[in-house]
């Protein structure tokens, strides 16, 4: 078997080369780090098996990031592994840089150059190249898959040689240092120059024994390339990443007004127009087709009032197919999603929001995390992987299950809907806006106590724009549906059907639909329903369905579904809570504004939680998690409180002295401020005038 | 533009701009900026990075 790593820059295709090698559907994207841990697989080519390793991008081999460290300890780790160097051939001379620090070490590389653009920027000469640097060289085209037998045949050809030379080595005076380290002990040396921590520990030194020298080592590199550059490849005829687009998406005024606009549009669209009309015609299709026919087959074979026939029609139809119908707002959403992430318009907005995002601690890559958040926060958080900063990973890991994933959107538009109808996109928006809200303060919190961000470092590439093309749409959409429909056929059935059990039998095993006993779930539901009292869902039904969505907030909606259909004869939620007034559970709108609020913020889902727990550590996620409750339990406090006000004297009253309430105290803190810091220099804000500037006005 | 790499900021910071690019004698461009100013856009080697303005502090352009 010939094991077989995928190495090389961030965005120039290693997932899309692994994906057309092994005929895999590994999520890419034009993102720097959509990679961020080494998948393998294996195929076979020609009677040989071969393992492929997909490593996170890497720049060189001295990591900034967890991602990055990553790669490089599996690079330093299997130094004889033969390594897939894939380059872009539109960015070649900054790619060559790692290719070089590959061969400083000595490792067996293929190199091979992705022609990602339609229109090469340059014309590279492959042959040279290969005479040049000593090692063989191929031109693929990962996502068409042109060149991928080429490389392949290469690789089974592939014998070690070890014969090219580094020129340049020669200028780094490397004979004037000693260390013990007897194999690649120039790249040793080079490493030491370079003052790699890493390094320093493996060689088992505490402090370097050489002066380092950063610049000496990048320019001698990069010197090579230009030489390299001048005999291979003809002159660049556009910059990488450079788009007249980019005057107005990126106008230093407009472009977060743009970007919040292109938000709204998608969720629009998502959820409302095109995806509302598509889940309702999915709802009917359901109903008609498979749910009605599946519960009279049933109550012909068992006879109506049976268990097994209410466990049919409430929990499996009634509770997986209100679930059901939100497939193709999922759908969308994923796709929007990496619609945004494909075009190479997300690094854009990390650069526009980079700033401000830096006032409350967090950095311009957050956004591709906490948009991601919007999808599912349990694949988000992994995403977190490539902050350079820990504290910074932690605080977005932590932040991200604050943002409305797409299994919260159900309630909200379920809940929503019966209550508030049209005006639901109202209820939604504020909902999104308030999980955005609540993770800034709570970023902003953390920032200024126990996580503050110690080497926060904020440097991105510029992706070229690219086009989605029909068949990569095709394919995220029918790789969520896919996802979905699993997640709905297991987990959420198999929760309904716990969760049916437990309210549809007593403790001494009898089904209660009949007698009007409490079940299982009542008991407890109703012990732990006094802690929500000052919430105002002091009821069962809604605590246990509370209790039962920490494992996936769609079965908050299935569960609410079931309790309310249990004499109802409706088959989907979507119409028996259509009616605000056959919703048992909630007797005012503030009420289901309080639930909502507290759905969204209350706890990241099991999944989620160990994802975190993973990532951040047992001793943050927990207290990820004790705080997310708190703050759950004040802010729908606060809200329900406001919301009842607001029922009981009218709105325009309690905003009105809610506005001059708030000035009140923003002025109050204005003038603190003021009196604390009279004495504070006008000119650079943080000494009391002993600073030179100034003196010198005076 | 000719950049130099001075000495003042963290070698690891330092380093990573090495690698990316930032070398004595090699031609910067700065593109854009952002909103608050605090990030730029900047041009070398025919690729495009956005890079935090503190982190620039390193590179002395002449």
């Amino acid at each position: 078997m010939i094991k077989v790593n995928l190495v090389g820059n961030p965005n120039t295709g290693k997932t899309s080369l692994y994906n057309s090698l092994t005929r895999s559907h590994e999520h890419v994207g034009n993102w720097h780090g959509v990679t961020v841990e080494e998948k393998v697989k294996r195929y076979s080519y020609g009677g040989q098996e071969i393992e492929l390793v997909d490593l996170p991008g890497i720049y060189s081999l001295s990591p900034l990031s967890y991602e990055e460290e990553v790669a490089t300890e599996y690079i330093l780790k299997n130094p004889e592994t033969l390594i897939i160097n894939i380059c872009d051939a539109s960015n070649l001379g900054r790619n060559l840089y790692l290719t070089l620090s590959l061969l400083e070490l000595g490792a067996n590389v293929i190199l091979a150059v992705n022609q990602i653009d339609k229109v090469p920027i340059s014309k590279v000469d492959y042959k040279k190249l290969s005479n040049i640097l000593g090692i063989p060289v191929v031109s693929i085209d990962a996502d068409k898959k042109y060149g991928i037998t080429e490389l392949n045949h290469t690789i089974i050809n592939y014998k070690s040689s070890k014969k090219y030379k580094l020129p340049y080595i020669s200028k780094l005076h490397l004979g004037e240092i000693n260390i013990s380290k007897q194999e690649n002990d120039e790249f040793y040396k080079i490493k030491l120059l370079e003052n790699d921590e890493n390094i320093l520990k493996k060689l088992g030194l505490k402090e370097n024994i050489v002066k380092p020298d950063v610049e000496l080592v990048a320019k001698s590199r990069y010197e090579y390339i230009d030489q390299i550059m001048k005999l291979c490849v003809t002159k660049q005829t556009r910059v990488y990443g450079r788009s007249k687009l980019d005057k107005i998406l990126m106008n230093r005024f407009l472009a977060i007004p743009i970007f919040l606009c292109v938000m709204a549009l998608a969720f629009y669209l998502t959820f409302f127009s095109l995806g509302a009309w598509l889940s309702d015609g999915l709802v009917w299709l359901l109903d008609k087709c498979i749910g009605s026919p599946l519960i009279s087959l049933f109550t012909n074979s068992f006879g109506a009032g049976s268990w097994v026939v209410g466990l049919v029609e409430v929990a499996i139809v009634g509770g997986a197919g209100s679930v059901l119908g939100f497939l193709p707002q999922v759908a969308l959403l994923f796709l929007f999603l990496s619609l945004l992430e494909d075009s190479g318009y997300l690094a854009r907005v990390a650069f526009a929001v980079d700033d401000i995002l830096s006032k409350v601690g967090l950095s311009g890559k957050s956004v591709y995390t906490l948009l991601m958040g919007f999808g599912c926060s349990t694949t988000a958080v992994l995403t977190a992987r490539n902050m350079e900063d820990k504290n910074s990973k932690i605080k977005t890991g932590l932040l991200t299950p604050y943002m409305s994933c797409s299994a919260k959107f159900p309630i909200y538009a379920v809940l929503g809907g019966a209550f508030f109808g049209a005006n639901n996109i109202w209820v939604i928006l504020g909902l999104y806006l308030l999980g955005i809200v609540v993770a800034v303060l709570m970023s902003y919190i953390f920032e200024k106590t126990v996580l503050k961000s110690k080497q926060q470092t904020f440097i991105l590439e510029f992706p070229p724009y690219h086009s989605m093309n029909f068949k990569r749409v095709l394919s995220v959409l029918l790789r969520n549906m896919k996802e979905f429909f699993i997640r709905v056929g297991s987990l959420i059935v198999c929760m309904n059907v716990i969760v049916w059990i437990l309210s549809n039998f007593s403790f001494s095993l009898k089904y209660v639909a009949s007698t009007g006993d409490a079940s299982m779930l009542e008991v407890l539901g109703r012990f732990l329903a006094p802690v929500f009292a000052p919430l105002g869902f002091n009821n069962w039904a809604l605590v246990s369905a509370l209790i039962a969505g920490l494992v996936a907030k769609e079965v908050i909606v299935s569960s609410i579904a079931m309790f309310n259909n249990v004499d109802g004869g409706n088959t989907f939620i979507g119409e028996s809570l259509k009616n605000p007034a056959s919703v048992i559970f909630f007797a005012t709108p503030s009420m289901v504004i309080s639930y909502l609020v507290f759905c969204l913020l209350y706890f990241p889902c099991l999944a989620t939680a160990s994802v975190l727990r993973k990532e951040i550590g047992r001793k943050w996620t927990f207290i990820g998690i004790v705080l997310q409750l708190m703050v759950a339990y004040a802010v729908t406090f606060i809200i329900y409180n406001i919301a009842r006000l607001c029922e009981n004297f009218g709105a325009v009253k309690v905003l009105l002295i809610l506005l001059v309430a708030a000035s009140i105290l923003v002025s109050i803190i204005i003038i603190i401020n003021k009196i604390r810091h009279k004495n504070i220099c006008a000119f650079c804000r943080k000494c009391d005038g002993r600073c030179g500037k100034s003196k010198k006005i005076k | 533009m000719i950049a130099e790499l001075s000495g003042s900021e963290n070698i690891k910071i330092r380093r990573r701009l090495g690698d990316l690019g930032f070398t004595e004698g090699q031609n910067v461009r700065l593109v854009r900026k952002s909103l608050l100013g605090k990030v730029y856009l900047i041009e070398l080697r025919g690729y495009t990075l956005s890079v935090r303005k503190d982190i620039l502090k390193a590179v002395l352009v002449k």
